[in-house]
């Protein structure tokens, strides 16, 4: 949903929200805490989604340095009054690249070109995680410059 | 000059015929890619708006057949 954010609206039917869980030594990281805080105010669960206010919001463990970096410099914005955090298009980008998938190959595709984004800075990015390969790879297979 | 502009050629010749062809399409992926860019460019809460829309439209076309529950999201103004 944050890629919306930034380039026109597309089909999605969940909210993805990233979060950084505290460690507790020798403990599996759990979201259970998260789903039990909101269950107690009228959420319901549906498979891996809270659906909270009839939108089904998935919690994501920030996962790697990358998605770290996003989560401590996304930007704040508001969405009908309340504040709120969105990845940085770069960031966004640097996401779907690293994640590889078909489909985040051809939205990235998509995000490019209609995303306003500061390219050096996404190449800053790309360099400073080790993205350069799967960025070259998919400059080449999408045409898209470098 | 441009001898399809010309109007005893224009549109007869295969050429002239691909050269306008080749224009429209320039003229209608300029037009989307246009759009494309006004889209990205509404504010947030409009988009929420359309992207509802779109599920509702996807609902339509998914048809009553499929007995999944709703995934429309359930919006407050």
């Amino acid at each position: 949903m944050a890629a919306v954010f930034y380039m026109e609206p597309l089909l999605t039917y969940d909210v993805g929200v990233f979060v950084s869980l505290p460690e507790h030594s020798g403990k599996r990281v759990s979201l259970s805490p998260i789903y039990t805080y909101l269950q107690a105010r009228g959420c319901s669960i549906n498979r891996e989604h809270v659906v909270i206010e009839g939108v089904p919001v998935q919690f994501l463990p920030v996962f790697d340095p990358l998605t770290q970096e996003a989560l401590h410099t996304a930007r704040e914005v508001r969405y009908k009054g309340a504040r709120t955090r969105v990845f940085r298009a770069e960031h966004l980008a640097a996401i779907m690249l690293a994640t590889n998938r078909p489909t985040d190959k051809v939205r990235l595709a998509q995000f490019l070109e209609e995303a306003e984004l500061d390219r050096g800075h996404l190449m800053e990015i790309i360099e400073r995680h080790g993205l350069m390969h799967q960025w070259l790879q998919f400059t080449e297979q999408s045409g898209l410059p470098r | 000059m441009d001898s399809c502009t010309n109007g005893s050629n224009s549109l007869n010749s295969p050429a002239c015929r691909d050269k306008a062809l080749s224009e429209m399409l320039d003229r209608l992926f300029a037009a989307k890619h246009e759009r494309r860019r006004l889209l990205a460019s509404l504010p947030f809460e409009d988009k929420v708006r359309i992207v509802v829309e779109l599920q509702r439209m996807a609902e339509g076309l998914r048809g009553a057949n499929d007995g999944g529950p709703s995934r429309v999201w359930t919006l407050h103004d």
